[in-house]
């Protein structure tokens, strides 16, 4: 009884693989490209959701932006300026909408009319005139000369859209767009299934479907990964990352973007307002060890604002941000800083201390936050850790209640950093960084870096901006990020390629390998 | 008639329930830190792309500039005469929100108890037949061990090894049958250990109880016994710890939408009380407390079918 009780369960246990292989997903033989990542399509407005679209090659603005930073033409074929530095055309292509529909001057106005009040980058823009000015031509004029006007007009909630694509009330319904890519299927806020566009204007995708799976948790975008239930996954934690290299189950690309963590703190305040306290706040950091220790991604350590891969706002002649505990201790006592029976330094009553507000929504700031109060605690500066959602941070900045707090910020909303830079250090009401920084040079160089059109009087002014930044240090950099992704073998390497600019996944290059 | 009453009493009690929920919910979002304009407009914006005058805008044109009082009771009144209104998100419909979610949390939470039911009937009724044996105490270790593994790692394990190691199933999703047995196991086992100890409990105690021994006294056969007169009052505990265990599977369901990636309630309740959505927030917490309070008072109705002395004491009442 027991031995023919134990022998089909032998048999029972051998036909599982195979009963179970009815229900594995399909794999090699798939030919749609699978692509996963954190972000659900949760609205059909692009205002929100247009960074969605645009990445998988479904909507497009009027300009976009190549990994190298040059701007190119999605449905502009091409943009003038008048030589009063005011009006701007831009000339459509000839090409239609994924419902057939020819794309007029008319839509792209009502697009941009509709969103320009309502998007961080558009509204910046001084607009004082917008119109269709023939059935292919749009003008834009503004009241100040605006040179930074086409990499604004990236801004993803300025994906055009079909007129079908709204409801009675103008609302966006239907992600009807112009990519190279058409949506056929929407499965709740988490798939999105696309088919090559066969009137598209450009080259065609040289894969013809992709499926859009938006997966919340990292571990399963890494586990999908390993398993080959995606061709591509992005934003994966530095730690599967690594796991995922060492399976060999898939590759895993890295590249280190414009959007560094960095230490903010309130100038009108005592402990802050000395440049010299800053420097040597900055001089105490461990950099390298937190890149090496934490983010597991050397090259992540900041030695300015922003990375190399920014060309013209990363100034390789600048003097790097460095550890130097010595010269950090030097500083403060030359600013009057003396130590106090705890360590702790003092100045006229006041102690060297602050609260640091670190967001939640980014797991790796408790972490560094916390390596960066040890290395602090070593020249006399005493911190206090305080855990808040992120949402505490501009309403801390805005009551004045800030004293320091931990972010990570991106400085490529648009293709030019001058769009963050902009409110971030030269307004007078910042949301995210520093309150209380003004330096009249740097406001000045801003404002000429925006009125100037000619490439070669920006670049020094740009050198300047980043100069003042490095010098002043109104907020701390420690690392910039790192955008990766797991890459299945199933792709043909030389095809993939990460956008530092976030703002395509470059899914039409892919190929099967 | 007998029915009429408590079936009354039951609404109103859900109606107050459902009241309450709603009130708390509305108060916790209020006391909760941080600018509720900002969370809407970072939820609906980005965080990367905000403004004051974006968060200012979300504050006038969600009303949330107005007196709190005068928040709540608008909701309140509409949602009474059915219209929940739209998320200050995504200004879709709420109940457009909810309904695919709650059509997949339904679907894996009913697959999930019966996975625990498959799981606990059969090892609470051997524990129970076979009381302080090994084979008890080999049961209840290995459910003291179920237990103490949260949901979240055990669905992980699962996934780690049915899936990517072994390639078996899909890691996540919901749009194939097989993509519904990793969260379906994973949920089922998360609720069966504290199931098979009641169905244990009640096995045992049915079996140690006179009526039971007279019959076997009487030469009446084991499984007669088991089947025709121990199983009844045995079903009265499971029974009452049904609410329980509904209440189980909603808690469980966070962390199973999390790893499996299911597009469900739990997450949709999650990511609004992150980004202050205040009537999405309300409906789901107030479908969550009719949900349960339908459950107790089918639990209160299966529970007169099957023990007599409810019945009588009804007829007493």
């Amino acid at each position: 009884m027991s031995l023919s009780l134990t022998r089909r369960l032998l048999l029972a246990g051998a036909a599982l693989p195979a009963l179970t292989s009815r229900f594995r997903p399909a794999r090699a033989a798939d030919p749609v490209l699978r692509v996963v990542a954190p972000w659900e399509y949760d609205s059909p407005d692009p205002i929100e959701t247009g960074y969605i679209l645009c990445r998988i090659g479904v909507g497009e603005t009027l300009v976009g932006v190549r990994p190298d930073g040059q701007l190119v033409g999605l449905l502009a074929e091409s943009w003038t300026i008048d030589p009063d530095h005011l009006t701007w055309r831009f000339r459509l292509r000839a090409c239609r909408f994924h419902d057939g529909a020819a794309v007029t001057a008319a839509d792209v106005v009502k697009t941009l009319e509709r969103v320009r009040s309502k998007a961080e980058s558009l509204s910046a823009i001084p607009v004082a005139e917008l119109r269709a000015e023939d059935e292919r031509t749009v003008l834009i004029r503004t009241t100040t000369p605006f040179a930074p006007l086409p990499g604004y007009l990236t801004d993803y909630a300025g994906v055009i859209l079909a007129p079908s694509a709204y409801d009675a009330d103008g609302r966006p319904q239907r992600p009807i767009a112009t990519g190279p890519y058409r949506v056929t299927a929407l499965q709740g806020s988490r798939t999105i299934d696309a088919e090559a566009f066969p009137d598209y204007w450009g080259a065609h995708p040289a894969i013809p479907r992709v499926r859009y799976i938006a997966v919340v948790l990292g571990d399963t975008r890494a586990s999908m990964a390993q398993a080959g239930e995606a061709d591509v996954a992005f934003t994966l934690l530095p730690q599967a990352a690594q796991a995922i290299e060492r399976a060999g189950s898939a590759r895993v690309l890295r590249l280190t973007i414009p959007r560094p963590r960095m230490m903010t703190m309130n100038l009108q305040l005592p402990q802050f307002a000395d440049v010299r306290v800053r420097r040597a706040l900055s001089l105490a950091i461990d950099r390298a060890g937190i890149a090496e220790a934490i983010l597991h991604h050397p090259p992540s350590a900041a030695t300015q604002l922003l990375p190399p891969l920014l060309a013209g706002w990363y100034d390789p002649a600048l003097p790097p941000l460095h550890r130097d505990v010595g010269e950090a201790k030097r500083l403060l006592a030359e600013a009057g800083w003396q130590p106090g029976a705890d360590g702790v330094l003092g100045k006229d009553g006041q102690r060297l201390q602050a609260n640091v507000l670190v967001p939640s929504n980014r797991p790796e700031l408790p972490v560094m936050t916390q390596a960066m109060q040890a290395e602090f605690r070593d020249i006399g500066f005493a911190i206090e850790i305080r855990p808040v959602p992120f949402s505490a941070l501009p309403a801390a900045v805005r009551d004045g209640s800030l004293q320091a707090a931990m972010l990570a910020r991106t400085y490529v909303n648009v293709p030019d950093p001058i769009g963050t830079i902009l409110p971030d250090f030269a307004s007078d009401h910042p949301v995210w960084t520093s309150p209380g920084f003004v330096d009249p040079g740097l406001r000045a160089a801003v404002q000429r870096y925006i009125e100037t059109f000619d490439e070669a009087a920006r670049t020094p002014l740009r050198k300047q901006i980043v100069a003042t930044l490095q010098d002043q240090l109104p907020v701390i950099p420690v690392s910039w990020f790192e955008h990766n992704a797991a890459v299945s073998t199933r792709l043909a390497a030389d095809s993939v390629t990460l956008d530092p600019f976030e703002q395509s996944y470059m899914l039409p290059a892919m190929r099967w390998a | 008639m007998g029915l009429i009453r408590p079936v009354c009493w039951r609404l109103l009690q859900a109606g107050l329930v459902a009241l309450a929920v709603a009130t708390l919910c509305f108060a916790a979002l209020q006391a909760m830190p941080g600018d509720l304009a900002l969370r809407v407009a970072a939820a609906r914006y980005g965080e990367d792309r905000l403004d004051s005058a974006m968060i200012e805008d979300v504050r006038h044109a969600a009303g949330l500039d107005r007196p709190v009082l005068v928040q709540y009771a608008d909701w309140l009144g509409a949602a009474a005469t059915g219209r929940v209104g739209r998320s200050l998100v995504t200004d879709r419909p709420v109940l457009q929100e909810i309904a695919p979610r709650l059509r997949v949390t339904l679907l894996v939470g009913g697959l999930g108890a019966l996975v625990a039911l498959a799981l606990a009937g059969p090892a609470g009724v051997a524990a129970g037949r076979w009381q302080g044996s090994r084979l008890d105490r080999a049961l209840a270790s290995a459910a003291a061990l179920l237990a103490a593994v949260p949901s979240f790692v055990l669905g992980s394990l699962l996934v780690a090894v049915l899936a990517v190691r072994l390639h078996w199933l899909p890691v996540a999703g919901s749009d194939t049958a097989s993509s519904l047995v990793l969260p379906s196991v994973a949920l089922g086992c998360a609720l069966a250990p504290g199931l098979s100890r009641v169905v244990r409990h009640g096995v045992a105690a049915s079996l140690a109880a006179p009526y039971t021994r007279f019959a076997r006294m009487r030469g009446v056969s084991r499984w007669r016994v088991a089947l025709a007169i121990a199983a009844r009052p045995a079903l009265v505990p499971m029974l009452a710890y049904a609410p329980v265990l509904a209440m189980q599977l909603l808690e469980g369901f966070v962390a199973i939408e999390l790893v499996f990636n299911l597009d469900g309630i739990g997450l949709l309740l999650v990511r609004s009380l992150l980004a202050r959505d205040i009537p999405v927030v309300m409906t789901i917490g107030i479908l969550v407390a009719l949900l349960l309070a339908a459950v107790t008072a089918a639990t209160d109705m299966a529970l007169r079918l099957v023990d007599p002395r409810l019945r009588a004491a009804a007829g007493r009442g």
